[in-house]
């Protein structure tokens, strides 16, 4: 079969699964077990599939997503995350548009705990949300800010998404999870900036309220208490890496065992809470390694079949500069991520772009932060980012879907910027290979 | 119910309660890792092994519970688009090709599980074991996806309907 038409039976025939609403795992399975068929000689394609699909999720580079989700789920459902934002609440005094700041300063924090930007978005905008629209905040400032910090979760380390990008595209998973701490801080930056100025154009986007004094000695209590604890989570997940105390993976196991013990030491710790924290670890790891399981076949079949160096072979043929290339094959990523959930928008990517992105000689941890980046920007885009509907559940009666895309498009403008910077100083997140 | 109801039930249960220990003993055997060779003490050298056999248990034995759950995303858009009849038929179709999908790998898998027993195959990893007592996981795992699609093929359970007649969304 020409490759051409590889392509359009593998591609198509997955996207055309998605868009009917077969659950993505099994899309990617049925359209596995048809080109198992096809291209690796009938039967014997579907013993392959089989040990395929053995090998593909018994695979040690996984297990950092579950020990990640558990994090942020103990965090989330033993309240911790709860006594994080009052501490930074209290340490904020009388600035402008103080709770949309107070929403990057404690999600900026929750994303360097916690592995998902759900569970990031969700947590902001119940805690979050009702206190602005009390105080006549417009969305630009109120729900704007939750969607952008949300998305923060997938850059800054623990982050699921990047563990499995890493060991998809096979590149040192270690190094991507460190690569994204500057680019997550960078808009995190980016986002108090903007804040600021909208907040200076239009003073009434923030009405301005009193803020009742918080003594000194009450804000050093909160620092040493609830924020100074949450240092201690953040070095075993980062320090113990970059100290060569322990893997990536083993690294994600000391941070989940360190919200355990930090959450029974401050008496969060019930049996409900960590019955819901295991429950919804236990949903998502299934989920997102399900669909692992079917992909790495998929990715097979798509070198085998010849449509990955086909496909990279026509793209490369029109001898467009790396940069140009670069830009396509980002609004490709823009566009897929408009319409699909991140994990099978990589596992569609990464088959072709990565061995593309080789040949154009671009570094794969730099292009990995690249792809990282359209994810983010993927979960807030119109019509279908994910976070736009978990915010459109916890938006004030009234709020219409238009004005929450409207109310993201100034957060989505910062995340280009920040692409923009990566891609013009690469040294920005290359400096650590 | 009758008691191969409940039987039943109480495997799909009891499997995903085993794949959520399995969470917590992966994170509890890392830990114990690290700290063993970071203060000098001899590890058991089998976690890795132990830790990679545990993800495939984790998915293979969550997933007819999340399936169960409604736990699998899917992609909204034409689906949500189609009028109500339309929408049945398409599930149908749906939970027809899954639930095939889901049996030829269970008959597969339990073919290669068989081979490998025959054949005294061994998985080599930090410590060997028999390929066929991990492979043998597939089959079960897969046959029971492939009751669970049947069941919403029969209308017992429905991926997209919350009850018998609103359509719901799917979990994140």
């Amino acid at each position: 079969m020409h490759w051409v038409s590889a392509v359009f039976l593998m591609f198509g025939g997955v996207l055309g699964f998605m868009a009917l609403g077969v659950p993505v795992a099994f899309g990617f399975l049925l359209i596995d077990l048809v080109g198992v068929f096809l291209f690796m000689g009938g039967q014997a394609g579907l013993k392959q599939f089989v040990n395929n699909s053995f090998s593909s999720v018994s695979a040690y580079t996984l297990a950092p997503i579950p020990m990640f989700l558990l994090m942020g789920e103990l965090f989330f459902h033993t309240g911790l995350a709860v006594r994080v934002f009052d501490a930074v609440d209290k340490l904020l005094g009388r600035v402008p548009a103080r709770l949309s700041l107070t929403t990057v300063a404690g999600g900026t924090l929750f994303a360097a705990l916690s592995g998902s930007s759900m569970g990031n978005t969700a947590l902001l905008g119940s805690l979050m949300v009702p206190e602005m629209t009390r105080r006549g905040y417009k969305p630009v400032l109120s729900v704007g800010p939750i969607m952008g910090t949300g998305s923060l979760a997938i850059l800054i380390p623990p982050s699921a998404m990047a563990v499995l990008l890493g060991s998809i595209a096979l590149i040192d998973i270690g190094k991507l999870l460190l690569a994204g701490i500057i680019p997550g801080l960078m808009l995190s930056m980016l986002y108090v900036a903007l804040i600021l100025l909208i907040a200076k154009i239009d003073p009434k986007a923030a009405p301005g309220f009193e803020v009742t004094h918080v003594p000194l000695s009450v804000k050093l209590r909160a620092v040493v208490v609830d924020i100074l604890p949450m240092a201690f989570i953040i070095f075993l997940v980062i320090g113990s890496m970059l100290l060569g105390w322990a893997t990536p993976t083993e690294a994600a196991a000391l941070g989940a065992g360190g919200v355990l013990i930090l959450a029974a030491l401050m008496r969060c710790l019930s049996i409900d809470g960590l019955l819901k924290a295991t429950i919804g670890t236990l949903k998502v790891t299934v989920m997102a390694l399900f669909i692992v399981l079917g992909s790495i076949t998929f990715s097979q079949i798509v070198a085998f079949s010849g449509a990955s160096s086909g496909l990279i072979g026509w793209a490369t043929s029109f001898e467009l500069s790396p940069l140009a290339m670069l830009l396509t094959m980002f609004l490709i990523l823009l566009v897929l991520g408009c319409f699909m959930e991140q994990i099978a928008m990589m596992m569609l990517a990464v088959p072709i772009f990565f061995p593309l992105a080789a040949t154009l000689g671009f570094d794969p941890i730099w292009f990995g932060v690249i792809v990282m980046m359209a994810m983010e920007i993927g979960y807030t885009t119109p019509p279908f980012g994910l976070l736009l509907f978990i915010m459109r559940g916890l938006a004030p009666a009234g709020m219409q879907m238009v004005d929450i895309y409207l109310a993201a498009a100034p957060y989505l403008a910062c995340a280009l910027i920040v692409v923009a910077l990566l891609v013009a100083f690469p040294s920005l997140v290359t400096f650590l290979n | 119910m009758s008691t191969i109801g409940r039987l039943y039930d109480g495997l799909i249960t009891g499997l995903a309660v085993v794949a959520g220990l399995l969470i917590w003993a992966m994170v509890i055997a890392m830990i114990t890792d690290v700290a063993a060779r970071n203060l000098g003490l001899p590890g058991t050298g089998h976690t890795y092994a132990l830790i990679e056999y545990s993800l495939l248990l984790i998915t293979i034995f969550g997933s007819p519970w999340l399936i169960r759950k409604k736990g699998h995303i899917y992609v909204e858009i034409v689906f949500q688009a189609l009028p109500e009849s339309a929408q049945r038929k398409l599930a149908t179709l749906i939970y027809f090709l899954c639930a095939f999908a889901c049996l030829l790998v269970a008959v597969y898998s339990f073919g290669e599980t068989l081979s490998a027993f025959q054949r005294g195959v061994m998985e080599t990893r930090s410590f060997d074991i028999p390929r066929w007592i991990p492979m043998s996981v597939f089959p079960l795992g897969f046959l029971l996806m492939s009751i669970e699609f049947l069941r919403c093929l029969f209308g017992l359970n429905s991926l997209y309907f919350s009850t018998h007649d609103k359509p719901s969304k799917s979990e994140p």
